[in-house]
């Protein structure tokens, strides 16, 4: 974010006299533009970025209590790009959960690499080739960003996990080996750590389920400072493995999961 | 022992609030085999008193996934109470 300076040089000239005549005050006005940001840094910016500073942005217009219409302040003060990115975050609704998992089950069906008799036939590589290929497809089911998969010597305990800093899913190495117990937990954490980062992004970044109460009970869970649970902070290690186990994220993951395997099994079946 | 005594007892060993409130619930319905060791560890911090349930223990949590002894002695308890739930949940993915 840049201050006022910043934007000076990037307004038009008589845009923000537009607004003020629609009912913002000065004050007002100078407060919105603290977070203008250049041009050039705002092209720069990550998708993620850009939706975590419209959130600041719409924070601080329903403080103003103003009558004055969002849109209209987002293009007079910050261009047509803020504008375009208010409209399309308006628009954006993720599928709801049994879609999904009639969406994903169906991906994971329909790709040939996958099927066991296939899959122990893959190197290492074609195999994280293959993981993020779905990984692709599924978060565009989820309407979030993808996460790089990879393979990484974890905890000998621990499937994997989704790593919310850095965005990325790593899987144990041992799930690489030809075994069909392995092939199943491997498809079920790639479905589990790709839920927790459909849950990172509407909890963080935009919030695009249709349940809105479930993305309030998994913030609470989720950490980052705010929620009761810690869960980033690998609260196991505090509250030990059953409540680890109760939190809602952990309770959704698990079952959104669970239902995307078993609708998968009962198509290949059918 | 109190809610709220235990809570704060865990706090000054080193517990966040949060965390702390949710343990302390906890321990009030520890399974009565696993009391003696609580009360143990309540007066003296360095007693972490082993136990073993359906082939895993307290020290096994401690050493191989870092846990505190209230929360590796939680997760015995699970496992005296809900064995095949918490097998499953033992192997995992966060």
């Amino acid at each position: 974010m840049s201050g006022l300076e910043d934007y000076e040089g990037l307004r038009q000239e008589g845009s923000v006299e537009g607004i003020q005549n629609e009912g913002l005050t000065d004050i007002q006005k100078e407060y919105m533009l603290e977070l203008a940001v250049p041009a050039s840094e705002w092209e720069a910016m990550q998708p993620e970025e850009q939706m975590a500073w419209l959130e600041v942005v719409t924070d601080r217009y329903s403080e103003l209590g103003t009558d004055t219409e969002l849109d209209a302040i987002l293009q007079e003060l910050y261009g047509d790009s803020a504008l375009e990115l208010y409209q399309n975050m308006e628009r954006i609704e993720a599928p709801n959960d049994m879609e999904q998992i009639e969406m994903v089950s169906d991906v994971l069906v329909n790709c040939e690499e996958l099927k066991y008799e296939n899959w122990i036939h893959l190197s290492d590589v074609e195999k994280t080739e293959v993981l993020n290929k779905l990984e692709e497809q599924i978060a565009a089911i989820e309407c979030r960003p993808p996460c790089p998969v990879h393979f990484e010597p974890l905890e000998p305990n621990l499937y994997g996990g989704y790593r919310p800093g850095v965005g990325d899913i790593q899987l144990n190495n041992f799930l690489l080996a030809n075994d069909y117990g392995n092939y199943q937990e491997l498809i079920d954490t790639l479905i589990h750590e790709g839920r927790h980062a459909y849950q990172d992004y509407n909890i963080n970044v935009q919030e695009t389920h249709p349940r809105h109460s479930e993305v309030d009970s998994w913030r609470d869970t989720w950490g980052n400072g705010t929620g009761k649970w810690e869960y980033w902070n690998d609260c196991r290690t505090e509250l030990g493995l059953r409540l680890y186990e109760q939190q809602s994220i952990e309770i959704d993951a698990r079952n959104f999961a669970g239902d995307v395997i078993s609708t998968m099994n009962q198509k290949q079946n059918a | 022992m109190e809610k709220n005594e235990i809570a704060e007892l865990l706090v000054s060993r080193g517990y966040s609030e949060n965390n702390a409130k949710l343990v302390a619930q906890e321990v009030l319905t520890l399974h009565p085999s696993l009391q003696p060791l609580w009360e143990h560890w309540v007066s003296d911090p360095s007693a972490c008193d082993d136990f073993e349930a359906e082939g895993y223990s307290i020290r096994y949590f401690m050493e191989k996934q870092r846990m505190t002894y209230p929360a590796a002695l939680l997760t015995i308890d699970w496992f005296l109470k809900e064995p095949e739930e918490a097998k499953k949940a033992v192997r995992t993915a966060l």
